[in-house]
């Protein structure tokens, strides 16, 4: 059996369903709920049986031949780099506040994606999270917290 | 943040636009020296919502009135609340400008364990303003009034569909089981029908699936000017002053009462007499004719309960709603 | 009503108002292209601005803001596939690769071309049906809203190309169960949050709209980079603004279908522009033939003016429940409701009586809106479109933060730019061994609805399922999906009838 794309999504699909039908025994019910024809279990019983059949389905009946051009020679390490400096974000925003993360955010971004004058990098990021920042916080008068650090 | 600059510059905006429009739109500023320079709102909620509306409407009579210098709000959701309630204690030293915006489900929510917190890892301030809950339905249901109710109740439960703008286990299923609890019913057998909103359970009452809808008084008030609901009971302890012809349950017998309070909580460790200062400047909010404005334009009661008077108040409505839970199998 | 016509004419075109439109329709543009700040955010962050003005004024002013805001979500659903609200969503999906195949210019024109026309026949039918058809929407119940659901679930034939019908019933289903994640709405119990107090109020629709298709997006077009100078070029051409007459031959009928479509189902509080969107695509793919429906997804002219009609018709219909009845059916309709309160309006059957100027000039307004909107942005296209000649390590950051911030300005936690990175992974994966993403959103929404509705329509009929055949209504959208199913077996058996027959066409067919 080879291993085609369908077959590897098929196969993703049918533990997400299994897991997905495992935690729905687990979700609570009040006493007398069990009597309802239809309870918070339910639906979710339902998806985790259509969801198998499915992905059953495709892993039997998809298509088995062409595995494409792989994954190889994709350009993940800037991929790679972006998310994880979302994820960074994420946590700055909080920590941070707005103006530094996003302007971290935005240089780190330009960089990896092969921006490399430091005058291009600043002047792009600086005055449009300024601008970026002033609409917001003046103009459109939404708060933002300053970060934790600065706590006063 | 700048919040000095901040208020001045959205006062410049809207200065812009009015003169835009040709309207002349003058911002009032401070009359007096205000008596604390800023308060920063914290709302658990997303903007257009009641939390928000709340604090906004609170924070401008403030201002306005010239008892608070600046005002600053900032919206924080998510986890039905226990965002906001877990970010001000994580914080709290550096929350002491800071009063966060709340209601009665803080004391539902921390019973459900939806948040590990309660209202006593906070310090409350003050409940500013009150709903009731109210039992309505369309204007041409046979339904007349609560005693129909009972009696249909008694014959056969599922005759006598509440629907509400929550879940099950939420206010507007806990204050009709309640009611019929009062009745000696069991309110075990009480069909509800939840909808993800207010407008939406409103909907359902006037689509004829649901025979009642129970609902906040302000919401239920709007409804019965547009003459298509009727307004049975409330669960106010007397008539109030805005709906005058709207019974009680108390006036009937049934001895529930129920109020739905908004107010407003700073952060734990916040001392005694910080919060007696806010607490004072919200007492003293009543009485300016800026608040009598927001008040009006949303409908809202009176209700002030400041510091201990209100802690004892939350334990005591913590009880009732506990209690119920209970019996109703919540908890 | 004649008299209540003139009156509204009156109010509506005074200077001021007529300032209160342009000022408003440009505010609501510019917040709308914002990705992720919508018309809910666009109003609510208005209101304070309304309270020193005359009740009819600033709803003017807020009406004004609404179609901006909806307006100005497309033109960032079709730049740079991060839709700019709920409702524009589906605009994406055909709009973006419009825009990526050098047609952006085209595709901008035609969605304002598509809106206005929406607009245009939804303003009509208030002026002519309002309180009729006020009255119809309030006898749907939830069982027709369930039915409702499932005809919108049967479109997901409609979201996917030949072969894919497996794989988008499985990203339909996956869909489904991440709208269970998150408190149930019935019960008040959690389900599948695993104790993370992030994940209780659900997975938001934007947030999983931007993740799976603007931060995707962004993210897939670094790591596919085959050959930078053949793809930019593509991207910065703006292309003809001009629609060839057989173009404009072709989406004539998918523009009026999809008002009329768009319109009655904005009319119905439970439903709203987002779901209307969804379904006046779905069923255009449905009707359309050959080529044209594999079209769909990969830049269909109708594909893009179906959505844009419908969602701009919606959200004109949305205020029939809101003016007649006082029932907001979504929440951009659950603030103006507040707003018109507070104003001592209070909207509903006595409104035309008590306040017929505000009601007449709303509805006058709203279609001066739709002509500004048009004036204010064809000339705009050009201007606008210039985003894309922005070079690529520039504008991918941007888009990321952009994407970001729209969620994170929503809720303001910044455990959903987190969520959102997740997901987005999730997303790049799926993309790769070729899953569609467009039924995942589908199966997101429409999931939702159809779940609470079937549980309360058997709470209501007391745990039986008799209103399936009971109900009129029920019955008549039941019968209607039924059809859309089977037909396509049908068409094929009479192909091949046909097949026999002449033999020739035939051959072309298949």
């Amino acid at each position: 059996m080879t291993l085609s794309k369908e077959r590897i999504g098929a196969l993703f699909f049918l533990v997400v369903s299994i897991a997905y039908g495992y935690f729905a025994a687990e979700i609570k019910l009040y006493p007398g709920d069990e009597l309802d024809p239809m309870t918070a279990q339910t639906l979710p019983y339902v998806l985790s049986a259509m969801g198998i059949t499915f992905s059953l389905f495709l892993l039997i009946n998809g298509n088995h031949k062409e595995f494409g051009s792989g994954f190889a020679h994709l350009n993940w390490k800037p991929v790679i780099a972006l998310m994880l400096l979302t994820l960074f974000y994420g946590f700055s925003l909080d920590w941070l506040g707005f103006l530094i993360s996003t302007t971290v955010f935005l240089i780190a971004g330009f960089r990896i994606l092969g921006e490399k004058r430091i005058k291009v990098l600043l002047l792009v990021a600086v005055p449009f999270v300024f601008i970026f920042w002033f609409g917001l916080t003046q103009l459109l008068d939404i708060y933002l917290a300053p970060g934790r650090i600065f706590g006063s | 943040m700048n919040h000095k600059t901040n208020t001045k510059l959205r006062n410049l905006l809207t200065l812009v636009i009015a003169s835009f429009i040709s309207l002349a739109l003058i911002p009032s500023t401070g009359q007096a020296a205000p008596e604390i320079d800023s308060i920063h709102f914290l709302i658990p909620g997303g903007a257009g919502g009641g939390w928000d509306g709340t604090a906004r409407g609170t924070g401008e009579a403030l201002t306005k009135s010239g008892l608070v210098g600046t005002a600053s709000f900032q919206n924080l959701s998510g986890g039905g609340g226990g965002k906001a309630i877990a970010h001000i204690i994580e914080t709290a030293n550096q929350q002491k400008g800071t009063l966060m915006v709340n209601s009665t489900p803080i004391v539902v929510r921390s019973l459900t364990k939806v948040f590990p917190q309660s209202f006593r890892d906070l310090t409350p301030v003050a409940g500013t303003i009150a709903d009731y809950g109210a039992f309505v339905v369309r204007t041409d249901s046979p339904i007349k009034s609560w005693k129909d109710v009972v009696a249909g109740f008694n014959e056969n439960p599922r005759k006598m569909k509440f629907a509400g703008g929550s879940s099950k286990g939420s206010l507007d299923h806990l204050v009709p089981a309640a009611a019929i609890k009062a009745e000696g019913l069991d309110p075990k057998a009480l069909r509800y029908i939840p909808y993800d909103a207010g407008g939406k359970a409103m909907a359902g009452l006037l689509s004829g699936e649901a025979q009642l809808l129970s609902t906040g008084l302000g919401e239920a008030l709007e409804m019965s000017k547009a003459g298509q609901v009727r307004i049975l009971a409330i669960t106010a302890p007397e008539r109030l002053k805005d709906a005058p012809n709207v019974p009680t349950l108390v006036e009937m017998g049934n001895p529930t009462v129920f109020a739905n309070w908004r107010g407003f909580f700073g952060a734990p460790g916040l001392s005694k007499a910080e919060a007696k200062a806010y607490a004072d400047v919200l007492g003293k909010m009543y009485e300016t004719p800026e608040w009598e404005t927001v008040r009006a334009r949303n409908g809202w009661v009176n209700v002030y309960k400041p510091g201990d008077e209100f802690y004892s108040f939350l334990e005591e409505q913590e009880k009732q709603v506990g209690d119920l839970m209970r019996e109703l199998g919540f908890l | 009503m004649l008299d209540g016509i003139i009156t509204g004419l009156q109010t509506a075109l005074l200077p001021t108002n007529l300032m209160m439109v342009v000022l408003g329709c440009f505010v609501g543009t510019f917040i709308g292209m914002l990705p992720g700040l919508g018309p809910v955010s666009a109003i609510a962050l208005m209101i304070p601005i309304t309270y020193g003005i005359d009740p009819a004024s600033g709803i003017i002013l807020m009406a004004g803001v609404y179609y901006g805001a909806i307006f100005g979500g497309s033109t960032s659903s079709i730049l740079i596939n991060a839709p700019g609200c709920s409702g524009t969503v589906v605009t994406a999906f055909d709009g973006y690769p419009l825009a990526a195949k050098g047609q952006a210019g085209k595709a901008l024109a035609l969605a304002a071309y598509a809106s206005f026309a929406g607009g245009t026949i939804s303003a009509i039918f208030l002026l002519l049906a309002a309180p009729t058809l006020a009255k119809v929407s309030l006898s749907f119940q939830s069982a027709d809203y369930f039915a409702l659901m499932v005809l919108g679930l049967s479109a997901v034939a409609a979201f996917s190309g030949k072969g894919q019908v497996v794989k988008a019933l499985i990203m339909t289903v996956f869909g489904l169960m991440l709208s269970t994640v998150g408190t149930d709405r019935a019960t008040g119990v959690e389900r599948f949050t695993f104790g993370s107090i992030d994940l209780l109020d659900g997975i938001s629709f934007l947030l999983l709209a931007m993740a799976t298709f603007a931060l995707a997006e962004a993210m897939m077009s670094v790591l596919e980079r085959v050959d930078e100078g053949a793809e930019t070029q593509d991207m910065t051409k703006l292309g003809s603004m001009k629609l060839s007459k057989e173009e404009i031959k072709e989406v004539a009928p998918t523009v009026a279908r999809s008002s009329v479509l768009g319109f009655l189902v904005g009319v119905l509080p439970g439903a709203g522009a987002t779901i209307a969107a969804f379904l006046a695509y779905g069923v255009d793919r449905n009707l359309a033939k050959g080529d044209k429906k594999d079209e769909f997804g990969t830049g269909s002219l109708r594909g893009l003016a179906a959505p844009e009609a419908a969602n701009n018709a919606a959200s004109s219909g949305s205020f029939v429940p809101l003016l007649t009845l006082g029932i907001p059916g979504s929440g951009t309709t659950a603030i103006m409701l507040g707003a018109l309160i507070s104003y001592g309006i209070q909207p509903g059957p006595r409104l035309f009586v008590d306040h017929p100027e505000v009601f007449w000039s709303v509805i006058i307004s709203m279609y001066v809106g739709n002509v500004v909107l048009l004036i204010l942005n064809l000339p705009l296209i050009p201007y606008i479109s210039r985003l894309l000649i922005i070079p690529k390590p520039i504008l991918v950051p941007m888009i990321l933060l952009f994407s970001i911030t729209g969620v994170y300005l929503v809720s303001f936690n910044s455990m959903d730019i987190l969520i959102m990175a997740g997901i987005c992974a999730l997303a790049i994966f799926l993309r790769l061994l070729t899953f569609p993403m467009a039924p995942l959103l589908l199966g997101f929404i429409l999931g939702g609805m159809m779940e609470d509705n079937l549980r309360r329509a058997l709470l209501i009929n007391d745990d039986s399922l008799s209103f399936l055949w009971e109900r009129p209504i029920t019955l008549t959208i039941m019968l209607i999906t039924l059809l859309i199913l089977v037909a396509p077996l049908f068409q094929k058996a009479i192909k091949r009838f046909f097949h026999i027959e002449s033999n020739a066409e035939s051959l072309t067919i298949d």
